[in-house]
């Protein structure tokens, strides 16, 4: 040592890692560039021939890895430092190359013989080391030469040596499987191991083994079972479930062999983190075993209601697993999931809105949607996370749409109120909410789309529509519809004061094209609903409506020459309208003729098109409009007559398409063409052949894949897609349909205020639900009179006041376990306001009963929805 | 040291012919390694990296990324929120489980797998600070920053390979503390290199 003493001389002025973290730390504002140099200057250190100079400096690489830098060219240097005897120099050599070297670095192969040689030193703690590095870096090459040497380390006498062998085979297997067969049987041995840290360790890579290739554990079933028995370590046990776990997949008969146990455990565990690993096992291991489930939901329930949010978002995570296979735990504990709703938490919102898309049904629809709803007004004020807003609107959306979850139709949306109210609550309330605010467009998209689709396929809809396409034109220019005090039932355009206002100004209070678009269409499409005209027509072709640059207008232009022409429709029956449609055309020549200079050549196409036959077919002369043409305005109106329908598929392909076969028989050239293009060296027959057969092949597979389509599909009363004419005409009219309908129409308008007067819910019974949930009746009362809180409340404040591995809350950490020192606990957490808390579970209670059981429609439910189609 | 030496010139021309399907060997293996913990980051509350530790196999940039988009996703979470996060990193394959802790002024970030148990994570990080809390004599965040390498060998401790290997506070502190005797037992009288290490 003394010999050795003068030789580190040289490297007496060497800094050491600290000196250079001190140094950097020193240099703030030039950090990079001092880096740099610093990095230049370790290079060359660990180029110098003095071991010890050589160490310090692969030392110092640890911190130049930590900031970015590639060290990997200095490989050779670290691996010549593993290589040393003095161990304070192994010792670093290893460590900084377990920290840079990677699987791939080419200088690896070097390192095999030193290895082997480490390894076989189990008296020093050389092994340790080269386990260690083992453990980080190990490709096949080096997995194949020293497979042996881990694999004696296995039995070695130190229980240290044992368990870190136990992990290094794992990664060698990994990488090298052909080792399977000779290593398997050991490491069984080590299940039998007398140390318990060495059987957690073996107990740890067959959790890792059994979640790869399961059939590889399913023979150690019955050991590990006898370890999960007798394990007082909560790190094993839950391991050993993980195992378990994994098994009951490829192994049916062990959910049933695990039962008592789980059960068992389920009852008296009291560390949390096992606790939440027996439910995992049976949320997505044991769902075939009622028993468990319904303690196992029992435990997540008391999860949820904890302020711990790990805990709850853990369980909500597992209510989930638990969900699709039994809907009934979620009804079950609605009313927390709801709470979690609110939580500050955008993760465990996300989880809780995620169970609640599960929630809604037919029954239950409105009332969660109006929850939901609420939330997002909340979220719009308090400009929350905008990912959750998407998500809401997207659940919202989603379950009134045509296809939901894979069911056909509107599976949550029957009689006609319903649909009135979807329309009005949810289409035209999300608009309403987000004039001020830019939806996605696909949301957008979306809701035109809706909006479109239920007024086409619900006819008693069309009335509200027509009026919500207006206000969507007048709430674009930053204007409101109002219900005029004075004369009944009629609107008044009013300014928005304070909100859209600011937004007036800057040119953005317009909404979304694909809704002006849609609001446009059914203005036009269903003009008989239009109870004042001249509101619609300045609606639709006043300024600002669409962007200077939109060729919207088209659509508005369109849309308006359809209303005149109904209005002149209703003028020849009804003298009164004589006025509106003086009044109408006035206008229409007026603004029409001004967009014949509009810079979209669609618009002005359209503007020409209609001035001509506006001016030419009517006239006004002594105060009075008359016709000019009178079949040709006949004809006109009867173009736009026929109602449209969404055409059912049935139909669609008796529809016999156009005989292309025929048609491309005949040749498109003529035959001087034709010459000249075979002159140039193209076989257009051949082409024309190759291409032909290719179509008419498609054709024919088209065709008989409809009519395979078609055959088993017989309608069914909730496809909307079914609207046969012929049907109705045979089935005549119930008198009590005729009074519902009639009720609907009456009340259509008082929709307008009142959202929820028309609630049509019936109440299914409680034995449908138990049929058909495969469930006894939900003991809901029971359960809250056990209470299962108060005992678990007392058990987990003890709980928290121990160490180990139980899981620990951070505040009773802070003063217990790290108490004096600077790396204090964070903060502990806040505790909730449960004020709003207790007003939300007020109003929730009151839905409770309704949202209870709501698994499918009653007869007659499907009897209302039959009416309308 | 002779030994390495005489590898030099096979190492050049062998090298380079292995180069490849090593390579191969990577990738397969990046698609393999699906369990365990990822990598465990010490960040402090201004996003500076503390400590970097990766059980499976990143580049560099991929390592400051993550660094970055870790802290990013960490810092803006509350207190009173949990300690769970999912992230997708557009430049990963698999999505990860983030789960941490906040202590003072430091985040410890642990990367996971679906199969690794949360509250199981989240308890063992509790222990490394424990340990080094004890290894240290009240840890603070400068000693994590001047001796980077002592808190590698606590951690080498604990887990091994992504695999958790230890959690007894007790067992951990003295596997460290026999390896540190060693050394100092065989640095013993050495001055100058007492000067250099034992800082």
């Amino acid at each position: 040592m003394t010999g050795k003493l003068t030789s580190y001389s040289s490297g007496f002025f060497q800094q050491s890692l600290q000196d250079l973290i001190r140094s950097v730390r020193a240099h703030r504002r030039d950090e990079t560039e001092y880096l740099a140099k610093k990095f230049a200057q370790v290079q060359q250190e660990c180029k110098s021939t003095e071991p010890s100079e050589k160490a310090i400096a692969v030392l110092k690489l640890i911190y130049f890895q930590l900031q970015g830098y590639n060290v990997s060219s200095e490989a050779f240097h670290i691996i010549e430092a593993m290589s040393r005897q003095e161990w304070w120099m192994k010792r670093t050599g290893y460590l900084v190359a377990s920290l840079t070297l990677s699987p791939s670095t080419d200088l690896l192969l070097l390192t095999t013989n030193l290895l082997k040689k480490d390894l076989s030193n189990v008296q020093s703690l050389n092994a340790s080391l080269a386990l260690s590095f083992l453990s980080c870096i190990v490709n096949e090459e080096i997995g194949r030469e020293c497979v042996s040497d881990i694999s004696q380390l296995l039995s070695s006498p130190k229980p240290y040596i044992r368990k870190k062998a136990i992990f290094v085979v794992f990664r060698v297997l990994l990488v090298y499987p052909e080792a399977t067969t000779s290593v398997l049987p050991r490491l069984k041995e080590r299940l039998e191991d007398s140390d318990t840290s060495v059987l957690c360790a073996a107990v740890t890579v067959f959790a890792e083994l059994a979640s790869r290739n399961p059939k590889l554990v399913v023979p150690y079933i019955p050991r590990l079972y006898h370890i999960l028995q007798h394990s007082s370590n909560n790190w094993m046990s839950i391991k050993i479930l993980k195992t378990l776990t994994a098994l009951c997949q490829v192994e049916s008969r062990l959910s049933k062999k695990l039962l008592p146990l789980i059960q068992n455990m389920l009852k008296n565990t009291k560390a949390k983190s096992l606790l939440y690993e027996c439910c995992r096992t049976v949320a997505i291991g044991m769902l075939d075993q009622k028993e468990v489930v319904e303690l196992c939901s029992e435990r997540l329930s008391m999860f949820l209601s904890e302020k711990d949010p790990n805990l709850k978002y853990l369980s909500l995570f597992l209510m989930k697993k638990l969900e699709s296979s039994f809907p009934v735990v979620i009804y079950r504990h609605k009313d927390i999931i709801f709470d979690c709703l609110d939580d500050s938490d955008d993760a465990i919102r996300r989880r809780a809105l995620d169970l609640v898309r599960r929630l809604i049904s037919k029954s239950n629809f409105k009332e969660i949607a109006r929850i939901l709803m609420r939330k997002l007004r909340e979220e719009s004020q308090w400009l929350g996370s905008r990912g959750f807003r998407d998500s809401l609107i997207h659940t919202l959306l989603d379950a009134g749409s045509y296809s939901f979850n894979g069911a056909e139709g509107f599976p949550n949306l029957s009689s006609s109120s319903d649909f009135h109210w979807y329309l009005y609550s949810i289409l035209h309330g999300l608009v309403k909410i987000y004039t001020d605010e830019r939806f996605s467009i696909a949301h957008m998209m979306k809701i035109a789309g809706q909006f479109v689709d239920i007024v086409v396929r619900v006819e008693s809809c069309r009335k509200v529509a027509v009026n919500i396409a207006l206000e969507w034109l007048w709430l674009s220019r930053g204007k409101k519809l109002v219900l005029d005090s004075n004369s009944n039932g009629l609107f008044q355009v009013v300014d928005v004061p304070s909100q859209s206002s600011s937004l007036a100004t800057h040119g953005n209070g317009l909404l979304a094209e694909p809704l002006l678009f849609a609001a446009c269409w059914i203005l036009g499409e269903y003009s008989n609903w239009v109870e004042q005209p001249m509101l619609a027509w300045k609606g639709l072709l006043q300024d600002h409506l669409f962007r200077s640059h939109s060729s919207g207008y088209r659509l508005a232009i369109f849309a308006s020459w359809k209303l005149f022409l109904q209005c002149w429709k209703r003028f020849e029956t009804d003298t009164e309208f004589h006025d509106i449609v003086k009044e109408g055309m006035i206008f229409l020549q007026q603004v029409w003729s001004s967009m014949r200079t509009n810079p979209q050549p669609l618009v002005q196409e359209r503007a020409h098109l209609f001035y001509y036959l506006l001016s030419q077919l009517w006239q006004i002369r002594d105060e009075k409009v008359t016709v000019l043409y009178d079949v040709a305005v006949t004809d006109l109106i009867q173009v736009f007559e026929k109602p449209l329908k969404p055409v059912d598929s049935t139909v669609q392909s008796k529809y016999q398409p156009f005989e292309w076969d025929k048609k491309w028989n005949e040749s498109i050239l003529d035959k001087e063409e034709r010459n000249e293009m075979i002159a140039q060296g193209k076989d257009m027959l051949q082409h024309e052949k190759e291409w032909l057969q290719d179509n008419v092949s498609k054709q024919q597979i088209e065709k008989e894949s409809q009519k395979d389509a078609h055959k088993p599909r017989l309608y069914s009363k909730d496809d909307p897609f079914y609207i046969s004419s012929s049907r109705k005409k045979r089935r005549p009219k119930s008198h009590k349909e005729k009074a519902i309908e009639a009720s609907f129409t009456d009340r259509s308008q008082g929709l307008m205020e009142e959202e929820d007067t028309l609630v049509l819910s019936s109440q299914p019974n409680d034995e449908t639900v138990q049929v058909f949930m495969g469930l006894e009746k939900p003991p809901l009362e029971n359960l809250k009179e056990t209470s299962p809180y108060e005992s678990a409340n007392v058990q987990y404040e003890t709980l928290s006041s121990k160490r180990g591995l139980e899981y620990i809350d951070i505040s009773s950490l802070q003063e217990e376990v790290v108490p004096s020192s600077h790396l204090k606990a964070a903060s502990s957490r806040s505790h909730r306001k449960k004020q709003t808390k207790k007003k939300k579970n007020k109003s929730r209670s009151k839905s409770k009963d309704a949202a209870e059981h709501n698994i499918q429609p009653t007869n007659e439910q499907a009897e209302e929805s039959l009416i309308q189609w | 040291m002779s030994s390495v030496c005489l590898f030099v010139n096979i190492q050049q021309s062998a090298v380079k012919l292995y180069s490849h399907s090593v390579m191969r060997q990577f990738e397969w293996l990046l698609k393999f390694l699906l369990g365990m913990i990822r990598f465990l980051l010490i960040i402090n509350n201004h996003g500076k990296a503390r400590l970097t530790k990766f059980y499976s196999f990143y580049s560099e940039e991929q390592q400051q990324k993550l660094v970055r988009e870790c802290y990013a996703l960490v810092t803006r979470r509350g207190e009173e929120m949990c300690n769970f996060l999912e992230a997708s990193f557009p430049f990963l394959e698999n999505d990860l489980r983030i789960i941490y802790r906040h202590y003072a002024t430091l985040y410890f970030v642990c990367g996971v797998d679906a199969v690794e148990s949360e509250l199981g994570i989240l308890d063992l990080i509790q222990v490394f600070v424990e340990t080094l809390d004890r290894c240290f004599e009240n840890v603070c965040e400068l000693d994590i920053i001047f001796h980077p390498d002592k808190v590698h060998y606590v951690l080498d401790e604990i887990i091994v390979g992504g695999l958790v290997m230890e959690t007894n506070v007790t067992e951990i502190y003295n596997a460290v503390q026999l390896a540190n005797n060693q050394e100092a037992r065989l640095l013993h009288g050495n001055k100058a290199l007492n000067r250099v290490f034992r800082q």
